[in-house]
């Protein structure tokens, strides 16, 4: 008879023990992982004593001695190389965000399209899509720039959209909304008087409809809008728009050539992997719905108003949030074309100043960021439009 | 009988569903003006038509100088692949379909239906006036296609070695477009690779090798037992996703010979190496994505059967994750065929730079419509081939079915 203790021997021995094993196993992948770091660190400083350079981000302080075409923000070559790279950052931003706004009611359209009952939108939107998913982004956006854009007639002979927007070789020139110091307090005056007019309708007349306060309230506002247009010394807002004088356009906003192709580039490729999401995820929303809610007698607007497109946009967002991260991150592709984006302007300053390493470590740092950013805000929204369960 | 009393003397009537038998005009009512949303989506679309058919009819027609195409083809294929050697890049064509064309015999389906498509179409280009080598080439490189499918049709114990095979044609292929082959064919130097051959070239071999590493990055990434190696693949995985491949390239470029200690190593093998680890990070993720779609009752069940933890994987988890994986996959892999384009960044010049290099010579000024054109329709069909053959195999997988 064989006691407990004697059962020890029948246990396997601590080299077959999987807890062992695992921990000696890891141990191992450390060690591994520790000593080719360590080479390629060795490697990095002896390179950099060759060279004759040093580790470290004080150079970002060094006069950038390079001129950039195009920023939000103003920018002067003496400045330092930080300047430039939040010029660089301010650029990315701005392009992603105009691109991420457009692709999204691009890829709106055309995946709405593409589920229409009518024949040839659904043809025609099918056709765009599998165009352009179907060849690479670099290509669109070299086609807008070289093929379209650069082929335009030049600042004199633009073409004129109303006599408000001008196309030419140098880009698009747009009417902008010039703001003037009474534009607060007019905001102030409109905003205080629209709350405070439905704040008497609901004490005063609680028997009208929704419809009709909605309308007092609006032809209030107008009133007031106007009544401060008139009365104010000087408009609060007045539309600037671009004015050819003699060798370019002055005014308004002006989108460069190089920053209207990307975004055209980008827009038209993301949009219609945009259209794929948003086809998907309306198909995704059990026919069921559709059926039940025309059952307890909604409208076909108001069953997609209200019951389709809640569903389909919290299907939509994980991978919208993964479409816009890939348009940022293409948006790097700026280089092709010209346009001084963050990956443009870093890779000046590698040229200019060899701190490849540093560099790069700022590069990865920032696109993670963007990217960290754009993730949380929509995952806020997912939060906020997600199914509440139990 | 209940039965005698029906059966002769009331007919049983089969009411069969009313067939739809629709005029012309009814179905046009029905799909273009069924409401008056849909009579203006009509209006607007078929407007939208006019103006892009009569724009591109208007260009393409009158003002193209479509001659850039064949005087170029060369370039567009090749690049700067010395214009001697060439024999090389052909060889190494007909090697590769004859390789398939083996493939393609054994296993039947999409990949046969291609090959024939693709012989088919070399053969007839052989009667085009590209020349004789080419002609010559391109009716040798067609008959080795259909010498090699009748081969091998219908051998299915064939199957399994025409895929291993290709661990030896692929270093051959290598060898043979750049490798010192005797005083009147030196070593070709492997920048020199370029065209549309360098985009294939690229793509696939970061397929090949991406492919395993992205598996054993997602298994390190799903496995609970190994913290240590699951954190390592984890932030591999998110660092490498969060930067763009434009930053990777110019990594590889400018940044990774510091890290080599002197040793000089070709460009096209450092961009290549960017590609693989784009390509594997991206993977990664695809399968772990399916990895997650495996209820954790078949790795119980496996376990429960005595299989040891490799197996389990190897066997039962894996290629489940993998079938649920493909569709993702596929997407993957073509994003990387488009991507390839981005080598521009380090100056090797693929099909789209070369194409840049032909509409920026001074004979060619103003072709870069033409050009672009042309290169787009290439990697549309490239793209939209492999999209079906993937569609045929997701069918063949029996994937959404079971």
């Amino acid at each position: 008879m064989t006691s407990l203790s004697d059962q020890s021997h029948l246990r396997p021995p601590w080299w077959r023990n999987e807890r062992i094993l695992k921990v000696l196993l890891q141990v191992a992948f450390v060690v591994a992982v520790l000593l080719v770091f360590g080479i390629l660190a060795q490697n990095l400083l002896a390179s950099m004593r060759r060279l004759g350079i040093s580790l470290g981000f004080r150079f970002l302080g060094n006069s950038a001695n390079f001129g950039i075409t195009e920023g939000l923000i103003p920018y002067d070559p003496s400045e330092s190389y930080l300047k430039a790279l939040v010029v660089g950052a301010v650029n990315t931003l701005w392009l992603s965000a105009v691109s991420i706004v457009l692709a999204t009611v691009m890829g709106f359209v055309l995946g709405i399209a593409r589920l229409s009952s009518n024949w040839l939108a659904r043809q025609l939107a099918t056709v765009i899509t599998e165009i352009f998913r179907n060849v690479p982004v670099l290509l669109i956006v070299i086609f807008w720039y070289q093929g379209v854009i650069l082929t335009l007639p030049g600042v004199r002979n633009s073409l004129s959209i109303g006599g408000l927007i001008f196309i030419n070789q140098r880009g698009v020139n747009l009417p902008s909304l010039d703001l003037s110091g009474w534009f607060i307090p007019a905001l102030a005056i409109v905003i205080g008087a629209g709350w405070g007019i439905r704040k008497l309708l609901l004490a005063r007349r609680p028997e009208l409809g929704s419809l009709q306060r909605n309308l007092w309230i609006s032809a209030g506002v107008a009133l007031l809008t106007v009544a401060c247009w008139v009365l104010f010394p000087e408009p609060p807002v007045r539309l600037d728009i671009p004015v050819l004088e003699r060798f370019n356009f002055r005014g308004g906003i002006q989108l460069s050539a190089e920053f209207t192709a990307m975004m055209l580039g980008l827009v038209t490729y993301t949009g219609c992997y945009i259209a794929e999401v948003v086809r998907g995820s309306f198909l995704a929303v059990p026919r069921g719905q559709w059926e039940a809610a025309r059952a307890i007698g909604l409208s076909e607007l108001q069953t997609f108003r209200l019951v389709i497109v809640p569903q389909a946009l919290r299907i939509m967002i994980p991978s919208l949030n993964t479409q816009y991260l890939t348009l940022i991150k293409n948006s790097s592709l700026a280089i092709a074309v010209g346009f001084s984006d963050l990956f443009n302007i870093s890779s000046t300053i590698i040229n200019q100043s060899g701190r490849s390493v540093e560099m790069f470590a700022i590069l990865m740092a920032t696109y993670l960021t963007f990217n960290l950013v754009v993730s949380y805000g929509m995952n806020w929204l997912n939060a906020r439009v997600k199914l509440v369960e139990r | 009988m209940p039965s005698s009393l029906s059966s002769p003397l009331v007919e049983e009537e089969k009411v069969l569903p009313p067939t739809e038998k629709q005029s012309p005009l009814a179905w046009v009512r029905r799909n273009l003006f069924d409401s008056w949303l849909s009579t203006l989506l009509t209006l607007v679309s078929a407007l939208v038509l006019a103006w892009a058919v009569s724009l591109f009819w208007n260009w393409a027609f009158t003002q193209a100088r479509w001659e850039v195409i064949p005087a170029n083809l060369k370039i567009f294929a090749s690049g700067t692949y010395p214009g001697s050697q060439l024999w090389r890049v052909w060889a190494v064509l007909g090697i590769v379909l004859a390789t398939l064309g083996v493939a393609g015999g054994a296993w039947g389906g999409v990949l046969l239906h291609y090959l024939i498509l693709l012989g088919a179409a070399m053969g007839l280009a052989a009667f085009l006036p590209l020349g004789t080598q080419s002609q010559g080439w391109l009716a040798a490189c067609s008959g080795a296609t259909f010498a090699a499918i009748a081969l091998s049709r219908g051998r299915e114990s064939w199957r399994l070695a025409s895929i291993w095979v290709w661990a030896l044609i692929l270093p051959l292929c290598l060898e043979l477009l750049l490798g010192d082959l005797g005083p009147n064919w030196p070593a070709v130097r492997a920048e020199q690779l370029s065209g549309l051959l360098l985009t294939l070239i690229l793509a696939a071999a970061a397929m090949i090798i991406g492919f395993p590493i992205g598996v054993l990055l997602a298994l390190g990434r799903a496995n609970r037992a190994l913290p240590v190696i699951r954190i390592f693949c984890t932030l591999v995985i998110e660092l490498v996703r969060g930067v763009p491949l434009t930053t990777i390239l110019f990594a590889a470029w400018l940044l990774v010979p510091f890290f080599l200690g002197g040793i000089s190593v070709n460009l096209i093998i450092r961009a290549e190496v960017a590609f693989i680890l784009f390509t594997a990070v991206y993977v990664a993720e695809d399968v772990r994505g399916g990895l997650q779609s495996i209820p954790l009752g078949q790795l119980e069940a496996a376990r429960a059967l005595g299989l040891n933890p490799f197996q389990v994987t190897a066997l039962v988890i894996l290629p489940q994750a993998l079938r649920a994986a493909v569709p993702a996959l596929v997407n993957e892999f073509l994003t990387l065929f488009k991507d390839t384009s981005l080598v521009f960044i380090v100056g090797l010049i693929d099909l789209l730079q070369a194409g840049r290099v032909v509409f920026t010579n001074p004979n060619w000024l103003g072709t870069q419509r033409e050009v672009l054109f042309f290169i787009g329709v290439v990697y549309f069909i490239c793209c939209f081939a492999m999209a079906y053959a993937a569609k045929q195999v997701e069918k063949a997988l029996g994937l959404g079915k079971r």
